[in-house]
């Protein structure tokens, strides 16, 4: 398990010296957990597991007026950002996403 | 304005009801109750931290509520003054979650429970310290200071709802809100000295909470006594269309006991683990619940001793995801990079503290192919299995008890950096507030009893609460209320 690849995918900076801290808790915690793999389920079939549980959902319309919130979100974002590159017409702005 | 002393005196350990009744009565007004917990906040907090901010204008909120013709009619908690942690969003001000990621966020809207605590008539006083994003059992994982334990400062005032736990203890309000994933409100309740309820999942709606553990968390209060935390329990919860995860109880489900003589479950654990202070509170718990008449057994939970572990793979999952959002986007912390995945990494490397940026990758170490099988998916069928102990345990038609009683932490409140350099020595104070949450079941903690010689007998030094924890079967928080009224009118009488 590479700490560097972990924190690539949870994407986060780790200086070398947290890295090296987060390995040595990672192994201690790990093991752990690992007490899970060991646990005899016994003889339970896969209906034990079924779940009653049930997606909530609602139709996809009404939820609220367009653009309701805009005005408000935007300005969440254009009062914490420098300059005026990270919103553009009611839209917020990121840098490119693609080489 | 000031009050003087004798004055004072009225608002020391009021209750929602007395409250009521002195503001139904005109004996006090709101903005004396208001500033009376000022005033307290304003000798305690410097030292304590149990606030990261008061609200400016309250005392206006208060005169306001003052002139108000209507009142108290309708309105629960008219004139109550509550304190909020910093999870859980209130319109226009800030909520940080205890982290430098949100330090300058405003929210913009209420959590629905704020909604129904505004129409309920309640002054908001604050938001207070906390775990960040919840993530702790002491509180010492805030980036703004810990909060101290009240009854002893070189002792931590537990977490992730510490600051709303010291906040009550300290005189600082009359009531709070916290949240619980893993324990989070009835562990800095023990340690504290005040009562704390983890509701039934899914009976307090989750909007407007900063989301750790979407499948555990839920809010709850913290308060000085049982009444206290019934009559806000009733205030907030109920079925919300912003949350599909919420419901009201059906009728089948309203837990309401009758007749049949109310039977107690003592959990079966290694008191080896555990101080002996806390033995000895559950010992003399048992003896009182005798003294009411309850019929006492033993209680085995065999899939409990997987709680902690299981938790500490589920949780960590559910948090890689629930705080993926925090990139610098749309709103919180930016630290700039070259190009955007840069910006991704040096914000959240800059805004997240170091047990945040743990469990974040824990959570993606468990979810990641190869490993899924082992640890997540395990961990699910694990937790199916507790919900399935639990469920024999509270079967009435077959053996089964009311309620389970059982230690709320291991210990008291430990001292200040005690547990700081080992994770795990921390994780495993969840050990028994875990279980409960695995199967969505509702759980009080209470501060137990102290008879008069172990108040004399403890005298020359400070006193460490330590709770006793009540879990019922879903929806059955009335019987959490009503046994722990009894146990508190006891605990007074003598």
């Amino acid at each position: 398990m590479e700490i560097e690849k972990l924190a690539n995918l949870s994407r986060i900076n780790l200086s070398l010296e947290e890295k090296e801290k987060i390995q040595k808790e990672f192994e201690a915690i790990l093991a752990y957990i690992s007490i899970l793999k060991r646990a005899d389920l016994g003889d339970l079939n896969k209906d034990f597991f079924e779940t009653e549980m049930l997606n909530v959902v609602r139709e996809d319309e009404g939820a609220h007026k367009a653009e309701e919130y805009t005005e408000e979100l935007i300005e969440l974002v254009s009062s914490h950002r420098p300059g005026d590159f990270f919103t553009k017409d009611g839209y917020v702005k990121v840098k490119h996403v693609f080489e | 304005m000031c009050l003087n002393k004798k004055r004072s005196q009225m608002f020391q350990n009021l209750t929602i009801s007395k409250t009521r009744q002195m503001l139904l009565n005109k004996e006090i007004s709101v903005k004396e109750l208001v500033t009376y917990y000022l005033k307290n906040i304003e000798t305690k907090n410097k030292d304590i931290n149990a606030y990261l901010e008061v609200f400016d204008n309250i005392l206006s909120e208060a005169e306001k509520m003052d002139e108000d013709k209507e009142r108290l009619d309708g309105r629960p908690l008219f004139g109550v003054p509550l304190a909020i942690k910093d999870n859980i969003l209130i319109k226009g001000k800030n909520c940080s979650a205890g982290s430098k990621m949100l330090e300058k966020y405003m929210a913009s809207y209420d959590a629905t429970v704020i909604k129904k605590l505004k129409d309920a008539g309640a002054i908001l006083i604050g938001r207070t310290n906390m775990d960040e994003f919840a993530m702790g059992a002491s509180t010492e994982n805030s980036a703004y200071g810990i909060t101290k334990n009240p009854h002893d400062t070189t002792r931590v005032a537990g977490g992730s709802s510490g600051g709303s736990a010291a906040a009550v203890a300290m005189g600082g309000c009359l009531a709070a809100l916290g949240s619980d994933t893993g324990g989070s409100i009835r562990q800095p309740a023990s340690f504290c000295g005040v009562v704390g309820l983890n509701p039934t999942y899914g009976s307090v709606s989750r909007s407007g909470l900063i989301a750790m553990a979407s499948s555990f968390d839920q809010i709850g209060p913290i308060t000085g006594n049982t009444e206290d935390a019934e009559i806000i329990f009733n205030v907030i919860k109920g079925k919300d269309t912003l949350d599909s995860t919420s419901k009201d109880a059906s009728l089948k489900e309203d837990k309401n006991k009758t007749g049949k003589k109310f039977r107690i479950g003592v959990l079966k654990y290694d008191k080896n683990g555990v101080d002996g202070d806390v033995n000895e509170k559950i010992e003399e718990s048992i003896e009182i619940f005798k003294k009411f008449g309850y019929e006492i057994s033993e209680v085995d939970l065999p899939n409990a001793k997987y709680a902690v572990p299981c938790y500490y793979v589920l949780v960590p999952a559910e948090i890689s995801s629930n705080l993926a959002r925090f990139d610098g986007v749309r709103y919180g912390l930016l630290k700039e990079g070259k190009n955007l995945m840069e910006d991704y990494m040096t914000t959240r490397a800059a805004g997240f503290g170091t047990e945040v940026k743990r469990r974040i990758m824990l959570g993606a170490y468990v979810l990641s192919s190869g490993y899924y099988d082992d640890y997540y998916l395990k961990a699910q069928q694990i937790r199916a299995l507790i919900k399935n102990d639990f469920q024999k345990t509270f079967d009435l038609s077959a053996g089964g008890v009311d309620l389970v009683v059982s230690p709320v932490s291991p210990s008291a409140a430990f001292k200040i950096g005690e547990r700081t350099n080992d994770p795990l020595k921390m994780y495993l104070e969840d050990i028994f507030t875990a279980p409960a949450k695995m199967a969505g079941l509702p759980a009080i903690s209470i501060p137990s009893y102290r008879s008069r010689s172990q108040m004399l007998r403890d005298s020359s030094q400070p006193v460490l609460p330590i709770g006793i924890q009540l879990i019922a079967p879903r929806w059955g928080e009335k019987l959490l209320f009503d046994v722990g009224k009894k146990y508190e009118s006891f605990s007074r009488g003598s």
